[in-house]
């Protein structure tokens, strides 16, 4: 079994006098989809949220490939290969689907604002090219976003957005991508097109480690390898998804005892 | 150390201005997230809607035997006039646009204090030059010693610390402050909790513009004179001082108001050439307020939503 | 394709002609309308037909079709109308040998679009708040007079420096600015625009508010800019070489703009204000983006403000206060937040109209401000608002290139 390229290692978060997340300690393998799940405000969205950057962590330790990221700023994170979408889809509406993609790159080396002023005919050369590989990811999830991909991102029917949302994280080879609720609001059909990317995800990019925060058990029966259940920011049961939804106090906190 | 109580009590009295203010600016960014940069600007009508009027109720020989009744009337309806206003900026401005980007908004406001200062301008009398403002506060005052202190001081001070402890009952005790309360921690549950946004957000305004109409009006009494651009910089101090004691708090207003207020009058009395500068060191405070406590001395530490 | 026809002339050749000639033709209209606002003295006609040219510009823009008949010829004949444009521009003034007035007015409108354009970079690429930039016009406009007057620096270092001082102030006004909120931005605009207001009232060596003046001329080949010019053996005002001087740094700074919209920093700049946090989770370095849109901002402002002091010779606190701030900003909303046309029409329209209708002088910041309240009501993208980015021969060939999506 290889390394954890990402472990989190008794993170814990204080807002004032809440405790929002206590203690949590998970770890991440290539290729592997765990998935977070547990009651609303038990913490999920702020483990995603202190992982990228958005808050320093009050306590605990966040390794990443080797070293320890905790109190990176988020660009910088990000650049390091941890990507995410939001659980409200945060798109730049503005600008276009391609455009939207094409900051995803942001988080690759090469871009740095120097050469951008500087040296054009090397950018337009460079733009060329990372405008071919923007189009061929947005035509992996969705042939209709690639021929449209000048449309205002605003302008998207909400399964597109989380697409786009997931084209741009995944724009800049991410090694550790992180889902947040992406089948939020969707129907059936949308669902089982939603889990067909999420696997897609693993086959275009080898070796990636993808953390999944969801409700919908039918997503996360069928994609996730490992199951952690947080409760009132503590973990309460990890393993695979069979174990975990028969654990008597998973059921409690969260399942409910008829499944 | 006379002249540091003489000073003690300019202070206050300034503060006590800057309070009123600041507290009408903070309810803006506490209940709709909203920076209302016409706030300032409301201020400028309270003063010159007081002058007509008083020049009126003294043209009919009011003032005689019921004046101070008369007076503390034209308060109440000043007020109630500029709380009127309120109203007007919300139905006409800002409610057509609260689902706009919240930089459409401010801009709008912005754009709104010009208006109403320049109007103010074309449209009263030699509106560009400054305008004796009457004395309709109780003049005299007491001589302790050395010391003096103008009846006008105090009895601005007892109106605010009055508006103030009224607010705070408003705020804590009633229906309509709840409901304020509510929806300054989450709009849309307060909504489906049956509170109804548009009149919460239309006493907000009225509230709002009150406060800033009576803290014209006081401007203008104590200080004898008012222009049509008083607005800009009583509404730039509000700010500051909602900013400095913590943006939507309304203590944290009153704080940074009164910090404001003594920052300006010490530093203009013992900072040689001070009185000049004055204004630089209160947007000084406030930048470093901003560079090292943007939460105020109040708020809480903000954490972004994500 | 159909019949062999009995010309060698193929039908690609003529639309290939057309294409020219109207894209041609529509540069000349606009040009000639812009001219005539400009130029003509009758307020009424001045009025029906700025009215007019909004009016049409904003139609064009609501229907897709007319948008892209109009938008065809002018995206393929960049090089042309280029070219065509700069002629136009330079030949412009010479028939204005007599009017000198319009000449000022002119030189007016350059000064306004470099700084409108300046402000555009803050509020409409990065979506920050700036409600004191004439701060930074000021310190440009006092920078380059003391360099020069006290230091007796050339003109052309002066605006250099100049700019750069302003840039470094843009950048002392960017660091507070970092934390989020809207409102804690336009807060620290606004008091770091009075402050340098109150400093350059009060300070000895600005001036106080007497301002400076005697500012030297800008010397070009040993000529000072303030004496008359002879053109073709005509004599011709000195406003006529401040057209040029202005011009000339417009070009520059309308270059500026365009490449930094087309690059990564027009995008990153974009990115921040949609939304940053997904800006800053998509790896961009939201503080420093932010920073350099304050700096590149305020260096333009500082370019505009070393033309004003050089040409107008006498400068003053009032010329940058908090009114001038406002009447900027007005131009990039009016004109269209992030446009460089938009904004250059809007510095125009709000430049022309106070020295054209003068009548409402009193009126003038009254109108301005409706006029703003309107816009961001109705029309907050503005006359020419902003379109989506193209990327015209970067895209690749083939069966899924993008189609038009106007």
């Amino acid at each position: 079994m290889s390394e954890p390229i990402f472990s989190v290692q008794d993170l814990t978060m204080r807002f004032g006098g809440l405790t929002a997340v206590d203690r949590v300690s998970f770890e991440l393998y290539p290729n592997q989809i765990l998935a977070v799940i547990g009651p609303n405000g038990a913490g999920k969205t702020t483990v995603f949220n202190v992982v990228t950057g958005l808050y320093a962590p009050s306590e605990g330790a966040i390794r990443f490939k080797g070293s320890t990221i905790n109190g990176l700023a988020p660009h910088l994170i990000a650049r390091r290969g941890i990507k995410r979408t939001f659980q409200q889809s945060r798109l730049f509406d503005n600008l276009s689907v391609l455009d939207n993609v094409l900051v995803g790159m942001a988080a690759t080396a090469r871009h740095n604002l120097g050469k951008a002023i500087l040296r054009r005919d090397l950018l337009a050369r460079e733009l060329s090219r990372d405008i071919e590989h923007a189009l061929e990811l947005l035509g992996s999830f969705s042939r209709e976003m690639r021929t449209s991909h000048r449309k205002r991102a605003g302008d998207l029917t909400p399964g597109d957005r989380r697409k786009l949302e997931i084209c741009r994280a995944l724009a800049s080879d991410p090694t550790v991508l992180l889902l947040d609720e992406p089948a939020a609001g969707m129907d059936p059909s949308e669902t089982a097109e939603l889990m067909e990317d999420i696997l897609k995800v693993r086959t275009l990019k080898h070796g990636i480690g993808i953390i999944l925060i969801e409700h919908d058990m039918s997503v996360v029966r069928q994609t996730a390898d490992v199951v952690v259940v947080l409760s009132y920011g503590k973990i309460i049961a990890t393993g695979s998804f069979a174990n975990v939804s028969s654990d008597p106090a998973v059921q409690e906190a969260y399942l409910g005892t008829s499944n | 150390m006379t002249l540091f109580l003489q000073l003690f009590v300019a202070a206050v009295i300034v503060s006590c201005l800057y309070a009123l203010v600041a507290v009408g600016f903070t309810m803006y960014v506490g209940v709709i997230n909203l920076a209302n940069f016409s706030h300032g600007d409301a201020c400028v009508m309270g003063a010159f809607i007081l002058m007509p009027l008083f020049i009126l109720v003294s043209s009919l020989g009011w003032l005689g035997t019921a004046g101070a009744l008369v007076i503390v009337l034209l308060f109440l309806v000043v007020s109630a006039l500029t709380g009127l206003w309120g109203v007007v900026i919300y139905r006409i401005l800002v409610r057509p646009l609260l689902n706009s980007p919240r930089l459409i908004l401010l801009l709008a406001t912005v754009a709104a204090g010009q208006v109403i200062r320049e109007v103010v301008r074309v449209v009263y009398p030699n509106g560009s030059n400054p305008q004796v403002f009457p004395k309709i506060l109780p003049q005299g005052g007491l001589e302790l010693g050395e010391l003096s202190i103008g009846y006008d001081a105090i009895a601005i001070f007892v109106i605010t610390i009055a508006v103030i402890l009224g607010l705070n009952f408003i705020i804590r005790r009633t229906r309509m402050g709840m409901a304020m309360r509510a929806v300054s921690q989450n709009a849309d549950v307060s909504q489906m909790m049956g509170v109804n946004m548009d009149w919460t957000v239309t006493i907000v305004f009225v509230i709002g513009s009150a406060l800033a109409g009576l803290a014209g009006l006081l401007n203008g009494s104590y200080y004898g004179i008012t222009k049509f651009s008083i607005g800009s910089g009583l509404g730039i101090k509000g700010f500051s001082a909602a900013v400095i004691g913590g943006l939507g708090d309304f203590y944290g207003a009153i704080i940074g108001g009164f910090l404001l207020g003594f920052i300006e009058v010490f530093s203009a009395a013992y900072i040689p050439d001070g009185s000049q500068y004055q204004d630089v060191f209160s947007f000084l405070a406030v930048i470093l307020f901003l560079l090292f406590r943007p939460s105020g001395i109040l708020g809480e530490k903000i954490y972004e939503k994500v | 394709m159909g019949a062999v026809t009995m010309h060698d002339e193929s039908p690609g050749k003529t639309a290939y002609l057309t294409r020219k000639l109207a894209a041609l033709g529509i540069l000349l209209t606009s040009s000639g309308a812009v001219y005539a606002i400009a130029v003509l003295k009758n307020q009424w006609i001045v009025l029906g037909l700025s009215v007019l040219t909004v009016a049409a510009m904003i139609m064009i823009d609501r229907r897709p079709t007319l948008k892209r008949r109009i938008g065809e010829p002018l995206r393929q004949e960049r090089g042309l109308l280029l070219v065509s444009a700069t002629v136009l521009a330079l030949a412009a003034p010479l028939p204005l040998r007599g009017d000198p007035y319009t000449l000022h007015v002119l030189v007016m409108v350059g000064i306004s679009m470099i700084l409108a354009i300046g402000l555009n970079f803050q509020v409409g690429s990065t979506g920050i708040p700036n409600l004191g930039f004439a701060a930074f016009y000021g310190v440009g406009a006092y920078a380059s007079s003391l360099l020069a007057i006290r230091f007796q620096l050339s003109f052309w270092l002066a605006i250099l420096l100049a700019a750069a001082i302003a840039a470094f102030f843009g950048f002392l006004v960017g660091v507070p600015s970092l934390k989020t909120r809207t409102y804690h931005l336009a807060l620290v605009s606004i008091a770091f625009g009075l402050m340098v207001y109150i400093l350059l009232n009060n300070l000895a060596f600005t001036g106080g508010p007497n301002g400076v003046k005697d500012i030297p001329a800008p010397f070009l080949l040993g000529q000072s800019l303030f004496m008359s010019i002879r053109i073709f053996g005509l004599t011709y005002p000195m406003q006529l070489n401040f057209y040029y001087l202005v011009a000339f740094f417009l070009a520059l700074t309308l270059a500026a703009a365009h490449c930094l919209y087309h690059s990564k920093v027009g995008l990153f700049w974009n990115a921040v204000r949609e939304d940053e946090v997904a800006a800053k989770c998509s790896g961009i370095n939201v503080s420093a983006v932010k920073i350099l849109a304050f700096c590149v901002g305020a260096f333009f402002a500082g370019i505009a403000g070393s033309l004003y002091a050089h040409y107008i010779g006498y400068i003053s606190p009032e010329n940058f206060n908090m009114n001038v701030s406002l009447l900027i900003l007005g131009m990039v909303i009016m004109g269209g937040m992030d446009s460089i046309q938009g904004t250059c029409a809007g510095a125009f329209l709000l430049t022309i109209a106070p020295e054209k209708f003068r009548a409402l002088t009193d009126l003038r910041m009254v109108a301005a401000g409706l006029i703003i309240i309107l816009m961001l009501m109705f029309r907050p993208a503005g006359i020419i608002p902003q379109r989506i980015r193209e990327y015209r021969g970067l895209l690749p060939l083939g069966r899924d290139t993008d189609t038009d999506h106007e």
